[in-house]
């Protein structure tokens, strides 16, 4: 029956959300609750300053007076980087859609009820894309909540609440990717390694090519972390092409992974 | 679908590579006909399971094709899956979760209100539903996997290995089950390895070996058909070589003053054969299915050779 498993996953899966909600909304607030004057700014800008203009570009651009204002500071300390935290929860829900059920064994029995393969990975993509969404509103609520605890920081409200729902569609992404990688790859050690390294080479390819433009340009596009870009999301609002991009290539992996399943021998 | 058969296959051939091994199930043509219970028997990796997840479209064939309930394996695969229940031999689920949680999620996706015939099974087979799965023991996985294939009151039951790890009490209500299954008009398919068990309730059984369905017989035929097991209690020493050569006498053994053999002909030519040799005793017994059964692995049969047994 529609909506079966869907409702499953939700049950399965709230209680590991819930624990990543409670750890990531906890970075949150600390990253804004640790800034509780402006002398903290200063320090940081003149530690940035002092970084070598390479090093400098890694941690998310050479704009020093912004770095050194409170939305800058989120947007290089937390924003930047968050997102390998957040992946880590997308990654290991990607192989809860097919991959781990699958290497349990359990598959061989769920699916001889009379369910469509491409509806078990439809119903339980959909149901994590839910939980991560929770996640991410949860952890912005509390980071909003934190914000509001220090009103003589400065912290744009507007801009936090953007960077935290820029976050949404890569982690979608990446959760349909880990899917998809589970889907087509009957080994889970192998979908999983290959996930994390979706994850870990977008993020290196990220950062290396922000440190060396002129050599590594060409490659950065390949990396979904370029298209978070955390620092202008805070300074100028969200990118809707770049938010149509990441959901788009979500949905071709969700519908590639619901394909591929649909054809493939199970449990062998 | 011819004679009401349940599930027939067409030359079902899947090739696959198990380790370093190449297996492959070969050109399997096989039928269970409407309220029989089929035994379908092989050694461990004779291709068994291979042939039970081909049928639910678990995996898919390399050539030929299966139909059951009229309905072809791959094409109506859902709607073959809602009149089936499925017993893996292996049977794995979500550890955290209890028996009862899972009865009621299969029978949710299912949506179906089995719930009362699964309350049923459950105090038939002294199932407690209300534990995870993981302190589940071996049997009571093996309970809730039974419960689980038969909740729903499904036309066909595609078993494997049933009773592995069933004590013999619940091996008795599993055989109850059976026959109240098919006295329901269901139908059921199930591999086993204990020979026992498939001669007291199949009415049918298919031997498979190295991926090749070697014969398709009734049971109550296949013990009586072929040969019998003979032995005689002589009043002196058996002379050497006694019955040694001849045709119709297989696996003979001697000890002392007993010889025992596989009689496949007439006994006139045995009883001229012992030379005026004075016999005490003669035993002769149906073999077992498990003598038939070690009968079909311990002979190679010739390339296409099987024995179907003619309607």
């Amino acid at each position: 029956m529609w909506g079966s498993v869907f409702v499953e996953t939700l049950r399965q899966g709230w209680r590991t959300a819930l624990y990543w909600t409670i750890g990531m909304g906890m970075i949150a607030s600390i990253v804004v609750l640790f800034i509780n004057d402006a002398s903290v700014l200063q320090q940081y800008a003149q530690l940035m300053e002092s970084m070598p203009p390479f090093l400098l570009s890694m941690f998310g651009g050479a704009d020093i007076e912004f770095m050194a204002t409170p939305d800058g500071y989120l947007a290089t300390r937390y924003f930047s980087f968050i997102m390998l935290f957040f992946a880590f929860y997308a990654v290991t829900a990607g192989m809860n859609i097919t991959a781990n059920d699958e290497d349990a064994g359990i598959m061989d029995m769920f699916m001889s009820l009379p369910v469509r393969r491409w509806q078990v990975v439809l119903e339980k993509t959909l149901a994590y894309a839910v939980l991560v969404s929770a996640i991410i509103l949860i952890t912005m609520l509390l980071q909003v909540a934190s914000v509001a605890a220090v009103p003589d920081v400065g912290f744009t409200v507007g801009r936090v609440i953007e960077s935290n729902l820029n976050l949404l569609p890569s982690l979608l992404v990446v959760l349909a990717v880990s899917g998809l990688l589970g889907a087509v790859i009957r080994r889970k050690s192998t979908a999983l390694a290959l996930s994390a390294l979706f994850v870990v080479g977008s993020y290196m390819v990220d950062v290396f090519a922000a440190a060396m433009p002129d050599l590594l340009a060409a490659i950065k596009p390949a990396s979904f972390f370029s298209y978070i870009a955390a620092t202008d999301v805070m300074k100028t609002g969200l990118i809707p092409g770049n938010i149509a991009l990441l959901l788009g290539v979500a949905v071709v992996a969700l519908v590639a992974a619901m394909w591929r399943y649909e054809r493939r021998d199970i449990g062998m | 679908m011819k004679n009401n058969r349940i599930i027939e296959t067409f030359g079902l051939t899947k090739a696959f590579k198990g380790g370093a091994k190449q297996f492959v199930l070969s050109d399997l043509n096989l039928y269970v006909e409407q309220g029989e219970i089929f035994g379908y028997l092989g050694p461990n990796g004779s291709g068994k399971t291979t042939t039970i997840k081909l049928l639910l479209d678990l995996i898919r064939p390399n050539g030929g094709k299966a139909t059951l309930l009229g309905l072809d394996s791959r094409a109506d695969s859902v709607a073959i899956r809602a009149r089936v229940g499925y017993l893996p031999g292996d049977l794995s689920l979500w550890n955290g979760q209890t028996g009862e949680h899972v009865i009621r999620y299969f029978a949710r996706v299912r949506g179906s209100d089995s719930h009362s015939f699964a309350a049923e099974l459950a105090a038939r087979l002294s199932f407690d539903p209300t534990k995870k799965i993981r302190s589940y023991s071996t049997g009571n996985r093996r309970k809730l996997g039974l419960i689980l294939a038969m909740m729903h009151r499904p036309e066909l039951l595609i078993l494997d290995e049933p009773t592995n790890g069933l004590d013999p009490l619940v091996q008795q209500t599993f055989t109850e089950l059976m026959r109240e299954a098919q006295a329901a008009g269901q139908t059921v398919f199930l591999s086993s390895h204990q020979l026992s068990e498939v001669q007291a309730i199949c009415d049918r059984v298919g031997i498979l070996r190295d991926g090749k369905l070697l014969s398709m017989q009734h049971v109550s035929s296949l013990t009586k058909a072929g040969f019998r097991i003979v032995t005689m209690t002589l009043r002196d020493a058996v002379p050497a070589g006694l019955l040694a050569g001849m045709p119709t006498v297989e696996a003979l053994t001697t000890a002392d003053h007993t010889v025992q053999f596989r009689l496949t002909g007439d006994f006139d030519p045995v009883l001229r054969a012992m030379n005026g040799a004075y016999v005490r005793n003669i035993e002769v017994k149906e073999p077992t299915l498990e003598e038939v059964f070690l009968t079909y692995y311990s002979e190679a049969p010739a390339a296409g050779q099987m024995k179907v047994e003619a309607k």
